[in-house]
């Protein structure tokens, strides 16, 4: 075992004579040196931890600090039964407020589990939701009262990652003649897809609305979806490095997930805007709009 | 100093250098260290306020019962929900309407929620066409959204635009050549959308389920039938 001298002069441990050996340099300058230098160790450790308590604090504890929900209308009274009344009269305002634009929109009502891609106030598609799953911060909402400011007009849509392509697209050059028509006169392709579909489409309000098939995915469809829901956390997450880089908090998904059959899932790829408006009905406890 | 004495004062260094320096380095060191460690607690952060969030719901108690203000607000609530119903029942058509599915390539012919009459359509193949100076280009695509029937023609004509005389690697006419116009080609009865997009029926019918039109919608004979007996002019047609 090395003896520690009783000054603060480490220099006897490495070599007395010589100078310092270049394999033994740190980021320190010297590991042993660090290691028995207490003023060293202590600037060390302060340096380490301011910006790793900036961190925690700016990035976990000031947004759970702050109201996720700040961002729509009066407060409500926290009882059950007003709080479902007014989720599904709030949901039945969205659906009128969508209609009265020309766009198809998506209408979620976890309630009766049901979804359908409405135009202009007509349901167009109707699908059953089989899976349903609320992020914690969502249930809390609907229990505290918070969701009902929440869901207080239509979401507008952002952004959709996807494992499929929202259109396909054929590419076709014009013949020169008659000639060089005839010869590329073919019988038309058949697209057959069979693709898994994974869909998370992100909403203003942070709301993050994930939708998966209900038959068992593949495993390329598994990959695909761990690769989409991977790049989707890293750019949320890079996007609320920036946030807070550029002085405002960063601010927690708030996810619904759900799930539908591949078909429905793939027709709500292919027929809704990039830019889609949804209203959803949350479940409640008490839902006095439920019949 | 004499020589070969070494630094031993508390102010030096380990290594001979000044402590200044040998502080300086470790809060350097620290830094880039507590940087990094920061970075990532910044992008976990998500999972961590998550759990936050669900032992909070877990712990926080359930609400207890309505207050009479409460309740009163809640009968409100209530009859506005059943007004906001009848509104929203009110903007499904009790007039047959049409609803064409360009995913599946099907379409219903609906009357309020009853479903009057259903089958295969073929819609557009999402094709770019492009001539081949690249200077004009078409995309082949069946229009979404809302659109009401403006015409019903019986025995249509089709006036063959542009792309027709491209695609197929002829001289495009003059906009009245008689050549433009051909008769047969879409059925007995034409369904006239607007912007030149028509419901009209087909010379193949092996094509129906299938996306290879130039943006108009194909229905089989016996479809087109059932379509001219329930849609008439003005009738609201649905494309998703």
């Amino acid at each position: 075992m090395i003896q520690m001298p009783e000054t603060d002069d480490i220099r006897p441990l490495i070599n007395r004579n010589g100078p310092v050996p270049k394999r033994i340099r740190g980021l320190a300058g010297n590991r042993k040196a660090f290691k028995a230098n207490p003023a060293t160790r202590r600037a060390y450790r302060i340096a380490f931890l301011i910006p790793v308590l900036a961190a925690v604090f700016l990035s976990v504890l000031l947004p759970l600090l702050s109201d996720p929900w700040e961002e729509s209308g009066d407060p409500v009274p926290s009882v059950q039964a007003r709080i479902a009344a007014s989720i599904a009269e709030g949901f039945l305002e969205n659906c009128l407020t969508l209609s009265r634009s020309d766009s198809l929109c998506l209408i979620v009502d976890l309630v009766d589990s049901l979804a359908w891609i409405s135009i202009r106030g007509v349901p167009v598609r109707e699908f059953p939701v089989t899976r349903i799953r609320l992020s914690p911060a969502v249930a809390g909402g609907i229990r505290s009262g918070s969701a009902v400011r929440w869901i207080s007009g239509p979401f507008a849509g952002q952004k959709t990652w996807s494992t499929i392509s929202r259109t396909i697209l054929h590419v076709k050059k014009a013949p020169r003649d008659t000639l060089e028509a005839r010869r590329n006169l073919r019988e038309p392709r058949i697209p057959v897809e069979k693709a898994d579909v994974y869909l998370i489409m992100e909403y203003d309000r942070n709301l993050v609305l994930e939708i998966m098939q209900t038959e068992r995915a593949g495993l390329p469809g598994i990959l695909r979806r761990e690769l989409i829901r991977s790049g989707h956390h890293l750019t949320r997450s890079w996007r609320e490095t920036r946030r807070l880089f550029s002085g405002r908090l960063p601010r927690h998904a708030l996810w619904i997930r759900i799930g539908i059959g591949r078909d429905d899932a793939r027709a709500l790829r292919r027929a809704l805007p990039k830019r889609p408006g949804l209203a959803v009905r949350l479940p409640a406890q008490e839902d006095p709009g439920k019949e | 100093m004499k020589s070969g004495e070494s630094n031993t004062s508390p102010a030096a260094g380990g290594n001979g250098k000044p402590a200044g320096k040998s502080v300086f380095r470790g809060f350097v060191a620290g830094l880039s260290f507590g940087l990094i460690a920061g970075l990532l607690i910044i992008l976990l952060a998500h999972p961590v306020r998550e759990g936050y969030d669900g032992i909070r719901f877990l712990l926080s108690p359930p609400d207890g019962a309505a207050e009479p203000a409460d309740r009163k607000e809640i009968r409100r609530v209530e009859r506005r929900i059943r007004t906001l119903r009848i509104r929203l029942d009110n903007l499904i058509p009790r007039s047959p309407y049409m609803i064409i599915n360009t995913i599946d390539h099907r379409f219903l012919i609906k009357s309020g929620r009853k479903i009057l009459h259903e089958g295969f359509c073929s819609t557009g193949s999402y094709t770019l066409l492009k001539t081949h100076d690249g200077e004009q280009t078409w995309l082949f695509k069946t229009p979404r959204g809302m659109f009401r029937v403006r015409d019903v023609v019986h025995k249509p004509v089709w006036r063959m635009p542009d792309w027709v005389f491209v695609e197929e690697g002829r001289p495009v006419p003059a906009p009245d050549a008689r050549e433009r116009f051909e008769r047969g080609v879409l059925g007995d009865y034409a369904f006239d959308l607007g912007n030149g997009y028509l419901i009209h029926g087909t010379l193949y019918p092996r094509f129906l389920g299938l996306p290879v039109t130039h943006g108009c919608v194909r229905l089989g004979d016996e479809d087109l039938k059932k379509a001219y007996t329930y849609l008439g002019v003005g009738a609201r047609v649905f494309i998703y």
